[in-house]
């Protein structure tokens, strides 16, 4: 393939967008181990600014892990039996719901978290509580994961696998544990690390819902942001970076996954498969 | 392998399936399918085929009114995991997530059947399918004549009291088709199971089934064996649509009936307006100078198909008339030819209705 | 033959199974987002006179500035993203070369990162201590600063909404038909009149469904004002201090009802527009 300079123009503009997207995040992982940021690296790497953010805000941490393993522990219980009824009906009334279910995406999430408040924000025990900011963060990420799982569903012909496993003699609950929840499996591993990485960043309604006990690493971020030295900003930067680490790869390898999965299946296999699936 | 339970007969009484819609996919319908006996539903989409099958199997329900007996058991209401049926579904609905052993071993898993017992009539299964070899297969990664195999391993391993199959082989393409065909008939001849085919194939209605309801608009127009439907059809919809057939249609007066294209000899026929049928390959060329050729006609298109040539002849009817003759003759559009039909192979519909009835409503495809 | 009405075997029963299996998720909706919602809009319409407040919201130039602040912002973002991906997402589609995937992987992971880690990240290069100041030192001897105004906050969003817009983009410009290229070329258009005329229109869909979502998102984002913090006016920060500082809650909730029919506006015209997805979810 010839290279014009139409190409390298192209290419030298990729990789400035490229700078643009890395350059401050590796600035900001640099602040974090530098002991004097204002002096530079010359003045030596250390892990002094995250033992400190981890002595400050290490409760931050654990409440954020705990709303993202409660949040997805919802949305699996209550979203991908919903997301299979949305698949399957197709009455007005569930096309309806499953704008309603969709909404809260495209309404800024100050809005809901505004809406939570006046609404719920009188019952003391539920505001002060950490459960305030869990209602927040299922609103908001529940939309994704049923949307994943109703997406998978569409794509896959599940009411005749249903039918399938009926003429075999299964009932309901069989069908569904046996057949349709491995078959979305994709979608529900899509939706699910898509509500782990939303919960683990959400500010926009964490920040109204929160109270100074209930505070999340974003919220915690935003506060170290405004009052706490850059070395410390950065640290506690760092450690938020290094938890979305696993999910980001998570995500980036179930893409790849799906993405094979998505070719034709091949209609006459070389007799060697047989030594991938054992 | 021979089953340990035979096949049931099914009786359908007065079924009628109205949909949600409104629309009336199948008119009342009794229908007797003897234990044992292959059974083929055949007819254009939309012909009520589907639906019938599909109650029988216990994945719709007949209109109130209707009664299925499996044997002397009323299974009306009973959904179809309750029925003990086998289905095998035009897309196989193979679960994705199992193997091709786990898909067999599912029904008797789902049956609750011991471990051991499991394993063994799988192997045993999978050896008479000639799956063995595939048994760790994803589904993903078989031919779509394994797939078909794997369907029917798995709906026959649990001893149904009726196999259902539903176009098993509109997904593969002509040559596997034909070759697996031939699998399955040998496969219910010797299971002797009650079996019930869904196709809109002619060809393969004739190569399995014992007997064939040709159905169309939601009604049944006829029921018999092959050869029945083919030489004997009993309305102008069987004769069209099983096979190939020409239609003369005229003035009969003194048992000759007269065609823009000659006469034709019909000694059977009584006096006025009459129409017969006849198959391509039983109209014979004579020559023009032959005193049987009192029907004349010239060749529009020829086609050579191998074993014989498909001749279209003009000049006899307002409708062109499909002949069949032997491959090694050479024709040329253009040519004028003579043919004769002898009355013994025309087929003449009593009584008589209109071609194509458009009174009944147009079902959409269900 | 496909049974539309297949669903038809599991009348009865199996109806009310299936809205128990939803039941959870319509109890969670209505207690918690569809009545709060109602409850806003009710609120918001509370005051002196019916709707003062919208007509307040309308008319007095604090908010109409910060409303009209906010619709430029998200604006001028979302052309400059779009402009930045259809270049580099083609660019991407195209061409094959060694280490192309690690560099899609690395345009596409701030995908994850939300709009508080964004501000820092655009102080870390327009701030005080940042990147440019440094580099206005060595220049100029001044330290610019772009991190505490409204091109932080745009910068910040562009950052924000590439990954997004990027991925759409390379996947539609892989679907995208060569022989529709190939068959302007045989009439002999020109580069220009086949990018306008057979690339653009092909990638439309795609760029108005993730355009209308880099939009909304830049609409109602709160978490990357809110790092860079100081006095940027846009509608989040207005609604926020309506609601702590001046404990105008009715205020606020006009605002956001604003806020919200404006973004959902976009989002369900997009939708109407491309055919295809134009919510976040996809």
């Amino acid at each position: 393939m010839k290279r014009t300079p139409s190409y390298y123009l192209q290419l030298g503009f990729t990789l400035l967008i490229c700078a643009f997207m890395l350059v401050p995040v590796l600035m900001s992982v640099t602040a974090g181990v530098t002991e004097n940021y204002f002096k530079g690296i010359s003045s030596g790497l250390t892990l002094r600014w995250v033992q400190e953010v981890l002595s400050i805000y290490s409760d931050t941490l654990w409440l954020t892990l705990k709303l993202a393993l409660a949040t997805l522990a919802v949305n699996l219980l209550v979203g991908v039996p919903a997301a299979y009824v949305l698949a399957r009906s197709k009455s007005r009334w569930a096309r309806l719901f499953e704008e309603i279910l969709v909404l809260p995406v495209a309404i800024p999430g100050l809005a809901i978290a505004l809406a939570l408040i006046i609404a719920y924000g009188g019952v003391q025990d539920l505001r002060t509580s950490w459960l305030f900011i869990l209602i927040g963060h299922v609103i908001y990420t529940l939309p994704f994961m049923v949307r994943a799982v109703v997406a998978v569903l569409h794509s896959i012909d599940f009411r005749q696998l249903e039918e399938g496993a009926s003429s075999l003699g299964a009932g309901f609950l069989r069908r569904f544990f046996d057949v349709i929840v491995p078959n979305c499996r994709g979608g529900i591993v899509s939706g699910a690390l898509m509500t782990l990485t939303l919960s683990v960043g959400e500010f926009n309604l964490t920040w109204m819902l929160h109270t100074p006990l209930t505070k999340t690493l974003p919220v915690g971020l935003a506060d170290a942001y405004a009052s706490m030295r850059l070395e410390i900003s950065s640290a506690y930067t760092l450690i938020f970076l290094v938890m979305l680490l696993p999910l980001l790869l998570a995500t980036q390898w179930n893409g790849h996954r799906r993405k094979a999965q998505a070719r034709p299946a091949v209609q006459t296999p070389a007799p060697v498969a047989k030594g991938v699936t054992s | 392998m021979k089953l340990d339970q035979q096949g049931v007969s099914i009786r359908l009484e007065n079924c009628s399936k109205t949909f949600a819609d409104g629309n009336r996919a199948l008119q009342p319908l009794d229908l007797e399918i003897r234990a044992g006996e292959t059974l083929v539903l055949l007819g254009p989409s939309g012909c009520g085929k589907t639906t019938t099958l599909r109650m029988i199997a216990g994945l719709e329900f007949p209109d109130a009114g209707g009664r299925i007996l499996f044997g002397d058991e009323d299974v009306t209401r009973l959904p179809i995991e309750k029925r003990q049926v086998g289905m095998v579904f035009q897309s196989y609905a193979l679960f994705p997530n199992m193997s091709v052993a786990q898909n067999v071993a599912y029904g008797l898993k789902v049956q609750k059947c011991a471990k051991a017992e499991i394993r063994q009539r799988v192997d045993e299964m999978l050896q008479m399918m000639e799956l063995s070899h595939l048994a760790e297969r994803k589904i993903d990664q078989l031919s779509g004549g394994q797939r078909q195999r794997v369907a029917l391993a798995r709906a026959i391993i649990t001893n149904p009291r009726v196999l259902l199959l539903d176009e098993p082989l509109t997904a593969l393409d002509a040559i596997l088709r034909d070759r697996l065909r031939a699998d399955i008939d040998r496969l219910l001849r010797s299971l002797g199971i009650t079996a019930i085919y869904v196709t809109h194939d002619q060809e393969e209605a004739m190569a399995l089934g014992d007997r064939i309801v040709v159905m169309d608009h939601g009604r049944v127009a006829q029921i018999g064996t092959p050869k029945q439907i083919y030489f004997q059809p009993q309305s102008d919809f069987v004769a069209d649509f099983i096979g190939q057939i020409n239609a003369f249609e005229g003035e009969v007066r003194n048992q000759w009936m007269t065609l823009p294209g000659g006469r034709l000899h019909c000694p059977h026929l009584a006096d006025g307006e009459a129409r017969v049928y006849c198959r391509p390959e039983d109209i014979e060329l004579v020559d023009m100078d032959s005193v049987d050729a009192h029907l004349q006609g010239v060749v529009e298109q020829t086609q050579f198909v191998g074993d014989r040539n498909r001749l279209w002849l003009a000049g006899i009817m307002p409708r062109q008339v499909l002949v069949e003759s032997s491959g090694r003759v050479e024709f040329a559009p253009g040519q004028r030819v003579g043919i004769r039909v002898r009355s013994e192979k025309m087929i003449a519909l009593e009584p008589r209705e209109p071609i194509r009835s458009e009174s009944v409503r147009e079902v959409s495809p269900c | 033959m496909k049974y539309t009405l297949s669903g038809r075997w599991l009348r009865g029963e199996q109806s009310a199974r299936l809205l128990l299996l939803l039941l959870p998720v319509l109890i969670i909706s209505a207690a918690f987002f569809l009545l709060p919602l109602a409850r806003l809009l009710v609120i918001s319409f509370e005051g002196d006179q019916w709707g003062a407040n919208y007509w307040q919201a309308l008319t007095e130039a604090r908010y109409l500035s910060s409303l009209i602040d906010t619709l430029l912002l998200s604006v001028s973002v979302t052309l400059v993203t779009l402009a930045i991906s259809v270049v580099c997402g083609l660019f991407l589609a195209r061409n094959e070369f060694a280490g192309k995937s690690l560099l899609v992987s690395l345009l596409t992971f701030p995908l994850a990162f939300p709009g508080v880690v964004i501000g820092f990240l655009v102080i870390m290069l327009g701030g005080r201590q940042g990147l440019s100041a440094e580099l206005g030192l060595m220049l100029d001897g001044t330290r610019w600063t772009f991190a505490y105004s409204i091109a932080g906050l745009f910068v910040g969003y562009v950052y924000f909404s590439i990954p997004r817009v990027l991925l759409t983009v390379i996947a539609a410009a892989e679907k995208l038909d060569y022989q529709l290229e190939e068959a302007a070329r045989s009439f002999g258009a020109s580069r220009y009149r086949i990018f306008r005329d057979v690339i653009l229109t092909g990638l439309k869909p795609a760029l108005l469904a993730s355009g209308a979502i880099c939009f909304a998102t830049s609409m109602g984002a709160f978490g990357t004002a809110f790092a860079l913090a100081t006095d940027i006016n846009v509608l989040p920060m207005t609604i926020y201090t309506e609601f702590t500082l001046g404990a105008n809650i009715a205020m606020a909730a006009a605002l956001s009802i604003l806020l919200g029919l404006i973004t959902w506006l976009v989002l369900f015209l997009a939708r109407m527009l491309s055919g295809a997805d134009a919510s976040p979810a996809a």
